[in-house]
């Protein structure tokens, strides 16, 4: 029951996640559903802004949409490597699976730590569901 | 000649049952809950939406850009799917569609004949979500 594992979710030490997204509504609604799910969250929608707070806020979760007009998410995946980034990243893409496949391969390849792959259109359930276990599995 | 303001049997046949989309916001409201601060965030977040493809549409059609066209149609259809609007989403598909199978090629009729009736549908959304947003700040107050 939802409600049970959201009051369970809030007991459990604030986590942080930064959401990536170029689409405000899909930003806000993660932020919502991750704050339900008992993290800190914040959207942004721009890469410089993304890439400071990943170094100032030190997020514990990153959910990365895949494809952003005007991103080069490869280039970002490295970047994120580059700065030693220590966060779960969940990719988020209504892409075919091949380009998600490579994606995660990508991620792993630059030494960033994959959480999973959340499919769009999402559910509130299959993304409040996984953010719990994030929790869960972090203790 | 204008291709804009052209309509192919198949897109006609597309507005067969009426000519605007009927928003439903239940699908907002099942995936974030039905707090009015949250429902206003939700509301202009999808009324910037609008304006912000709206805006990078023009860009792509002056670039003749139609893969950009196709990206944006793909965040478009995200949108719209998020509020059921049908005739939007699968406009924005096949524009999206379209678009990968160019291969590089320009913006042609066919798609400027999409972007056209997705413009109106778009204008139509913004309006919506900028009256609903408002609809929730003013039961707020009262």
């Amino acid at each position: 029951m939802e409600t049970a594992t959201k009051a369970a979710a809030r007991t459990l030490s604030c986590r942080r996640l930064l959401i990536f997204d170029d689409d405000a509504l899909v930003g806000k609604t993660i932020e919502f559903i991750a704050e339900d799910a008992g993290f800190s969250a914040r959207f942004v929608s721009d890469q410089d802004a993304f890439l400071a707070l990943v170094e100032s806020w030190q997020p514990s979760h990153i959910v990365l949409d895949l494809i952003m007009p005007g991103v080069d998410v490869t280039d970002l995946i490295k970047r994120l490597g580059q700065l030693g980034c220590r966060a779960r990243i969940l990719i988020m893409s209504g892409a075919g699976q091949g380009m998600v496949d490579a994606a995660v391969g990508f991620t792993t390849q630059n030494g960033l730590d994959l959480a999973g792959v959340l499919p769009k259109p999402f559910s509130r359930r299959a993304l409040f569901d996984m953010l719990v276990a994030e929790h869960e599995r972090s203790g | 000649m204008n291709p804009v303001n052209e309509r192919s049997e198949t897109d006609s046949n597309l507005d067969a049952t009426g000519d605007e989309d009927a928003f439903d916001d239940q699908p907002l409201i099942d995936l974030v809950g039905g707090a009015p601060e949250r429902l206003t965030a939700i509301y202009r977040a999808l009324s910037q939406t609008c304006a912000d493809v709206l805006q990078r549409f023009d860009h792509a059609t002056a670039e003749n850009d139609l893969d950009a066209l196709g990206k944006l149609a793909h965040r478009l259809k995200s949108a719209a799917r998020q509020v059921r609007a049908t005739r939007l989403g699968e406009l924005c598909r096949r524009l999206e569609q379209h678009a990968n199978e160019a291969n590089g090629q320009g913006i042609d009729a066919e798609a400027c004949e999409m972007l056209a009736r997705i413009r109106i549908r778009t204008e139509h959304l913004h309006r919506w979500a900028c009256a609903r947003e408002s609809s929730v700040q003013v039961g707020e107050r009262s």
